[in-house]
């Protein structure tokens, strides 16, 4: 079956409905772009997928091919099936929202990853009922021996991808992060877009 | 200074919650009586409760994955809601597993119902005349031990290393509603001591007898 390049252009969001068995796959095509990921029950949007239920069942804190992420009431939502990303993405950051460019030192409007989110579902007609901590692809955040974390730079390189098997039917949602103060979207700082399709 | 032993202390029973209010500049002293108790943490604002404490954003703000003395815990709006102001247990704690509710004893293959700690929040804060707006939160979950392996991604969950007596000292950076649950988990060996069981805590708040640590700063490149 064929399916379309869906776009999800720099600095915004895109969100789409799969059904159960579908693949989604999300490719990060020049590299360095973070890909904030989130995916709601399409029955019933306050059941979405959870990085904190979805850590006590894969028992890491960044899943691999074969590793399931849960909703928040803790069934299979995602099963991540490929990846030749380099394997590197974060469950533990939250999403970056207005308040956090505020003490980035921002003081004018910042594109951010919360308000791509609700946008994005309001262009499919949906309403997001609340910013779930969301599956940031291609995101480097490493943790140390002493536990404390860093932000780096991606592996990931250009046209490679995540694919992603929805384990219900489900609306995903993206952002393709606008983060240019810290080097999370390489070290060039430029958010760039990144694409997906469903099949 | 007050001490620990004129500290007038509320006990949260083994496998229950409690809720209680905090003003801004007081503190709760959260005692592992038993020091084999692992206790899940929540707060809100107390004027408004759609602003909770987060662990994914604390985890922004302050670069780790568990709080040392001196970080704050920020809300949802990254506003500094609670900091840690004192530890004497060996300071192992979680912010990335979330609270286990009835689903996660289901999958455990618990048939009938079981306590839990979602369910405590909601009664902790049921005792006081409060409801969470909303049903899910991700705790900070104290005394409770999730190491990170070698390979950075890899957790094991082991039983909490505390001792009879280790407190920790959370103060209100905002006025705040704090809720507890003394974790009734008896099947994943995560309380301390070889019989995984579930005991009582306590807690006292407390007015001055804390160091004076501002609330900490966000991590900025």
């Amino acid at each position: 079956m064929s399916s379309t390049t869906v776009t999800i252009p720099a600095r915004r969001g895109k969100a789409a409905h799969v059904k159960q068995g579908q693949i989604v796959k999300v490719i990060n095509t020049h590299g360095d772009q973070v890909v904030d990921t989130w995916a709601f029950n399409a029955q019933d949007l306050k059941e979405f997928m959870s990085m904190e239920h979805s850590r006590p069942h894969m028992l890491k804190t960044i899943p691999i091919v074969g590793d399931i992420m849960r909703s928040n009431k803790r069934r299979p939502i995602l099963t991540l099936i490929e990846d030749t990303s380099g394997g590197i993405h974060d469950t533990l950051m939250a999403a970056c929202d207005c308040h956090r460019y505020k003490f980035l030192g921002v003081e004018e409007y910042h594109d951010n990853c919360e308000d791509n989110l609700h946008a994005a579902m309001r262009e499919i007609g949906l309403e997001a009922p609340e910013t779930p901590s969301p599956l940031n692809l291609f995101m480097n955040i490493p943790v140390k021996p002493d536990r404390s974390l860093s932000f780096e730079a991606p592996v990931s390189t250009p046209g490679s991808y995540v694919a992603l098997r929805a384990e219900m039917d489900l609306f995903i949602a993206f952002s393709a992060c606008p983060q240019d103060i810290l080097p999370i979207n390489g070290v060039g700082h430029m958010p760039t877009e990144a694409h997906f399709t469903v099949e | 200074m007050t001490r620990i032993m004129s500290l007038l202390l509320t006990t949260i029973p083994a496998g229950h919650g409690k809720a209680l209010r905090l003003k801004a500049g007081q503190a709760v002293r959260l005692i592992n009586t038993h020091g084999t108790q692992v206790v899940d943490c929540w707060a809100w604002n107390a004027h408004d409760l759609d602003e909770h404490m987060s662990m994914e954003a604390s985890r922004v703000w302050s670069q780790r994955l568990n709080p040392i003395i001196g970080d704050s815990f920020v809300s949802t709006y990254r506003n500094p809601v609670l900091t840690l102001v004192e530890d004497t247990s060996p300071g192992i704690h979680d912010t990335f597993m979330a609270a286990c509710d009835c689903h996660r004893y289901r999958r455990l293959g618990v048939a009938g119902y079981h306590r839990n700690c979602l369910d405590n929040m909601f009664e902790g804060l049921a005792e006081i005349g409060l409801t969470a707006p909303r049903p899910i939160l991700a705790s900070f979950n104290i005394f409770m031990n999730i190491a990170v392996q070698a390979d950075g991604r890899s957790l094991k969950t082991a039983p909490t290393p505390g001792r009879a007596g280790d407190y920790i000292s959370l103060r209100a950076d905002m006025d705040c509603v704090v809720a507890f649950s003394a974790c009734p988990q008896d099947i994943v060996p995560i309380q301390g001591g070889a019989a995984n069981i579930p005991r009582d805590v306590h807690y006292g708040v407390i007015e001055d007898s804390f160091p004076a640590i501002p609330p900490s700063q966000p991590w900025v490149p």
